[in-house]
């Protein structure tokens, strides 16, 4: 379920409703968190059936494999047939990730790599559409199975509770990426009804539904336009394209995940944060640590600490840094882009290690300069994220530096709009939180808040119930 | 605590309810009362308009199509109701309301496959420009035969001018000025570039059976009500061979109804000129007025024979 479509507006109360009758119901019961859960679940599956049926069998191929094989190796004492049992679980758990996502991908390349010395291969890709959210619910039960094989998590024994940790709606199609100890012990426990949470939710839900329909959607009319016809447009124009999309970006993803963590909040479960102003970030090490802090947080403990971490020499601790930066550009997608992209960052960390440089320094001309550096770098890394190739890319990044031009706005309309989505977002990203009248302690103010966003999305949002541009990962 | 949450989940809902109907009633008397600008265009359109010669369909129509020349040659009136990214459906709309008042004696249809029938973005596009007549039949079944939920979704008095606020406010402070122009909106600036946007392709994307069907009621309709329909397609800088294919839907709903099918999407005398164009899809004021003389002359030779 799109959480910017209509259906969401309809059939969310009646989920919420039936979920707090329940939990009313058996407010006094032991058999409280069962039932919920069981109604949690029916609801995740009916939704993730709706989106496409054949691609709920992926979802519970994942599923079922990550529950016995954790099962499996809590049984199996020998560490030997537990790395045997690890391994041959996550091939198996990221199996349909690998046919869906990277299959025709790896063929294409072969095909194109052997096509320049004359060979032929006669394999056809499969052109499958991508199971939604396959990349976020194989990551979270692929991080489950390591937390039991690593010791640090019981298997869980109850398959209800299991598959609603692998399918819980509210995160399924984008995140946020949780790990077994925060997001378990909250199904399997009571979820008490708390008002505060609840309104803090509500808020959460309205917000992120302000940054995708007024911010995102805004902005990316404007980058869709340049975007696609980038070779017709100045280098300044193509900047402050390159710009808007950063932000188009941001709002787009920060504001699905607020949304996930605010329904998440309305049904008594608190899910991770996933951003914290990563466009306020020191240095692109700093940015990591702010921008899809579930996914860095996965990376970090499946992938880096793994391999060693920094606990290692210099040169090993580079080439950790590599190899986990390399597999988050596979993970966001099946191109070259996302490869060198996020080769690319880890080149930068790399370098940024070797300077050792300082989280923040006490001088703010030096730290503003410092954020401005590394706004500007993510910036035109986030052109390879958005473009179809490397050549693309790299013909759009020659524009700017090389023909600046004059700058083409769209008609006086679309400029009002690009003025006023870029304005808003700069002012949440400085996170002015005196002003934040959602927070205000008058009652009068934060009530006119919510009435008032309201009904500006209903006035100037993008309703056109596009998707969120990470489900496409 | 259930009580507490539903009641304040009550208030606030009763809260943008009201503000949302007075609201709308604003917008309302905006749209009611605007001077100028496109609000008024539309409200010309839909209930003053009274041109014999009526020239629709995207942004192509309303750039290269100039209706005084259409005057001049054919001696009669000619408004130009051509709108950037819209296409049959929006254009289908505005044919149902005049043709409530008054039977316009030609009709002249620019045709842009993308936005006419071929498969492409979501019908709701399209809708953005009607919702603000829904209340005007049959308007409301042209949305709801795009999107059901459109029936809800317009409970919101807000929700009928989503997107269109700075408009309705522009175009009633503006004061009126009259469109000599009817409708034609030239532009004066001629390429910087040479580069083709190449057009969609008829054989991958395949036809939209909504807006198929509603060129095909159009067709009927002007048929049934004696208007002289005629299709045509203007330039396309360098439009491709394949070009041409994209029409073939049009060019049997030509032979179905017997309706002139006039075709200048390759036309070499204007495709490989960048002088005549503003950019790859859009001719300039230059290339618009020689394409608006040309085919003013076959469409009165053409008139003139039968």
């Amino acid at each position: 379920m799109i959480f910017n479509s209509f259906q969401f507006i309809w059939v969310f109360p009646i989920i919420f409703f039936s979920y707090y009758c329940l939990t009313y119901l058996f407010k006094h019961s032991a058999l409280q968190p069962r039932y919920s859960n069981l109604l949690l679940l029916v609801v995740s599956y009916a939704l993730y059936l709706q989106w496409n049926p054949v691609h709920t069998l992926v979802l519970l191929w994942v599923t079922l494999v990550t529950y016995l094989f954790a099962i499996l190796i809590e049984k199996r004492q020998a560490y030997s047939k537990q790395k045997y049992l690890i391994t041959f679980g996550i091939v198996l758990a990221l199996l349909p990730l690998f046919i869906y996502k990277y299959y025709d991908f790896l063929l294409n390349s072969i095909t194109e790599l052997c096509g320049r010395y004359g060979i032929e291969i006669g394999l056809a890709g499969m052109n499958w559409s991508l199971p939604l959210g396959i990349s976020f619910f194989s990551f979270q039960a692929v991080g489950y199975l390591f937390e039991v094989y690593k010791n640090r998590e019981k298997a869980e024994r109850n398959l209800v509770n299991y598959m609603l940790f692998v399918s819980f709606f509210p995160q399924i199609s984008s995140g946020p990426i949780s790990k077994s100890s925060e997001l378990l012990p909250q199904i399997r426990n009571r979820r008490p009804l708390d008002f505060e949470k609840m309104t803090e939710g509500f808020r959460q839900l309205l917000l992120g539904l302000f940054l995708k329909l007024m911010i995102a959607n805004h902005l990316g009319l404007y980058v869709d336009t340049i975007y696609s016809t980038y070779e017709i447009h100045s280098g300044t124009t193509c900047l402050l394209a390159s710009i808007c999309y950063s932000f188009q970006l941001y709002a787009d993803f920060a504001g699905y995940s607020l949304m996930a963590i605010g329904v998440g909040q309305i049904m008594g479960f608190q899910l991770p944060t996933n951003f914290n102003h990563p466009y306020r970030a020191y240095s692109v090490s700093d940015f990591w640590k702010r921008w899809h802090i579930t996914l860095t947080r996965w990376l970090t403990t499946y992938v880096y600490i793994p391999l060693g971490g920094s606990r290692c020499s210099s040169i090993k601790c580079y080439k950790n840094i590599l190899i986990t930066f390399l597999v988050s550009g596979i993970w966001h997608g099946a191109n070259w882009t996302f490869i060198f992209w996020g080769l690319l960052h880890g080149c930068i960390l790399v370098v940024e290690r070797m300077l050792k440089l300082k989280e923040k320094s006490k001088n703010v001309i030096k730290n503003a300069v410092r954020v401005f550096i590394t706004f500007m770098l993510v910036n035109f890394l986030w052109i390879l994220f958005r473009m179809p190739s490397i050549s693309d890319a790299a013909l759009f990044i020659k524009k700017i530096l090389t023909s600046p031009g004059r700058l083409e706005l769209v008609d006086n309309t679309t400029t009002i709009y690009i003025a006023i989505s870029l304005l808003l977002i700069v002012l949440y990203e400085i996170g002015m939180k005196s002003l934040n009248p959602f927070k205000s302690s008058y009652r009068i103010i934060r009530w006119s808040s919510y009435v008032v966003c309201l009904l500006a999305i209903l006035l100037l949002g993008v309703l056109d119930t596009s998707q969120f541009i990470y489900v496409n990962f | 605590m259930m009580r507490k949450i539903f009641l304040k989940l009550i208030l606030l809902g009763a809260s943008v309810l009201l503000m949302d109907f007075l609201l709308g009633k604003g917008l309302d008397y905006l749209q009611a009362h605007a001077k100028s600008g496109n609000t008024k265009r539309f409200d010309y359109i839909a209930h003053e308009m009274c041109a014999d010669v009526v020239i629709s369909g995207s942004s192509r129509c309303s750039l290269h199509y100039s209706p005084q020349v259409f005057e001049d040659s054919l001696g009669m009136t000619c408004y130009n109701t051509g709108q950037e990214g819209q296409g049959i459906i929006m254009q289908y709309g505005w044919f149902k309301l005049f043709t409530k008042r008054y039977t316009p004696k030609i009709i002249i249809y620019d045709v842009m496959p993308a936005f006419d029938y071929l498969n492409g973005e979501p019908n709701e596009k399209y809708l953005s420009l009607l919702r603000p007549f829904y209340h005007e039949s049959p308007i409301d079944s042209i949305i709801l035969s795009v999107d059901r939920t459109e029936r809800l979704k317009m409970l919101s008095s807000c929700y009928r001018h989503n997107g269109h606020i700075f408009q309705l406010l522009k175009d009633f402070v503006t004061p009126y000025k009259e469109d000599v122009l009817k409708g034609y909106r030239p532009v004066d600036k001629e390429m910087e570039y040479d580069y083709s946007t190449p057009p969609e392709k008829a054989s991958e994307t395949g036809l939209d059976s909504l807006r198929a069907s509603y060129m095909n009621r159009f067709a009927q309709e002007c048929t049934n009500k004696g208007i002289k329909l005629i299709f045509c397609s203007s330039p396309y800088y360098k439009a491709p061979s394949y070009y041409a294919a994209n029409f073939d839907f049009i060019r049997d709903l030509s032979k179905q109804y017997d309706i002139p099918f006039i075709y200048h999407g390759n036309d070499s005398s204007y495709i490989y000129d960048k002088r005549l164009f503003h950019n790859a899809s859009h001719m300039n004021r230059k290339g618009a007025e020689k394409y608006s003389s040309q085919i003013a002359h076959e469409i009165k030779a053409f008139l003139d024979r039968h």
